[in-house]
């Protein structure tokens, strides 16, 4: 499924996609992740986790594999991001570049009138 | 049974009432998660995430099928079963609850505005009946 400009991600689905950015992570790793990188702001909870993974699963934008352990040891599941949801996610950042910006003029012209 | 031990129950039974599909792939992660989680965040957050998640869950399937039924396709009639009875009582006594006590609040009811207020012109009925009468007095 293809995004456009008028189409923002939530801020689960955001984070999500963010986490996978730069790495592989099991479904525990994407929760510290997006504890990190929002500075502790913002920890999803699993079943909001699962909701969202489920949902970029059935569009494409997160494919998922069985990671290769020892043998023994249990399996988990590793999510990474493809191709389309990498280009999702780079247009959302574009998207909000330009909404920064635009805040950014509004608020100087506010500033510059009062 | 310890406290964790019961909490952990609980959080099993919610997963249980899933949608198979989902349920099969991710309940062993979302415990998994659960058991790491549980110390820092405690019952009441999980199980709101939880139950949250299992209402998305539910109308997401209901209102997206993933194959609907071709037109006069026959649909095979299967019994219920009783589990699907219990998460359908289940479910509804959620609801219910939810609706009760959405009508246990107090909501004050909304005022007529002041400036409509119904100015007699006319003089009364009654009165206008009496006057004669006290003149011919």
């Amino acid at each position: 499924m293809a995004t456009n400009d008028t189409s923002p991600l939530s801020p689960a689905t955001f984070h999500v996609l963010l986490s996978l950015a730069s790495k592989d992570l099991h479904g525990y790793g994407i929760i510290l992740e997006i504890n990190r990188i929002s500075n502790g702001q913002y920890r999803p909870g699993p079943g909001t986790l699962y909701d969202n993974l489920a949902k970029l699963l059935n569009l494409g934008w997160v494919e998922d594999y069985e990671e290769k352990g020892r043998a023994g040891e249990e399996k988990k599941r590793l999510y990474r991001l493809t191709e389309e949801g990498r280009n999702v996610l780079a247009a959302d950042v574009q998207r909000m570049k330009r909404v920064v910006r635009i805040a950014h003029r509004l608020l100087g012209e506010e500033g510059g009138r009062a | 049974m310890s406290y964790r031990d019961f909490n952990r129950m609980l959080y099993r039974t919610i997963l249980h009432l899933h949608p198979a599909p989902f349920r099969e792939r991710f309940a062993g992660e979302m415990l998994w998660i659960f058991d790491e989680m549980f110390a820092e965040r405690g019952m009441w957050k999980l199980a709101t995430d939880a139950l949250s998640s299992l209402l998305k869950q539910w109308v997401v399937a209901d209102a997206v099928p993933k194959t609907a039924p071709a037109p006069f396709q026959f649909v095979p009639e299967r019994p219920m079963s009783a589990a699907i009875l219990l998460q359908a009582a289940l479910i509804t006594s959620m609801a219910l609850l939810g609706f009760s006590k959405l009508l246990q609040q107090n909501v004050p009811l909304p005022q007529p505005p002041k400036t409509f207020e119904v100015r007699r012109v006319v003089p009364d009925i009654c009165e206008y009946k009496l006057r004669p009468s006290r003149h011919a007095r």
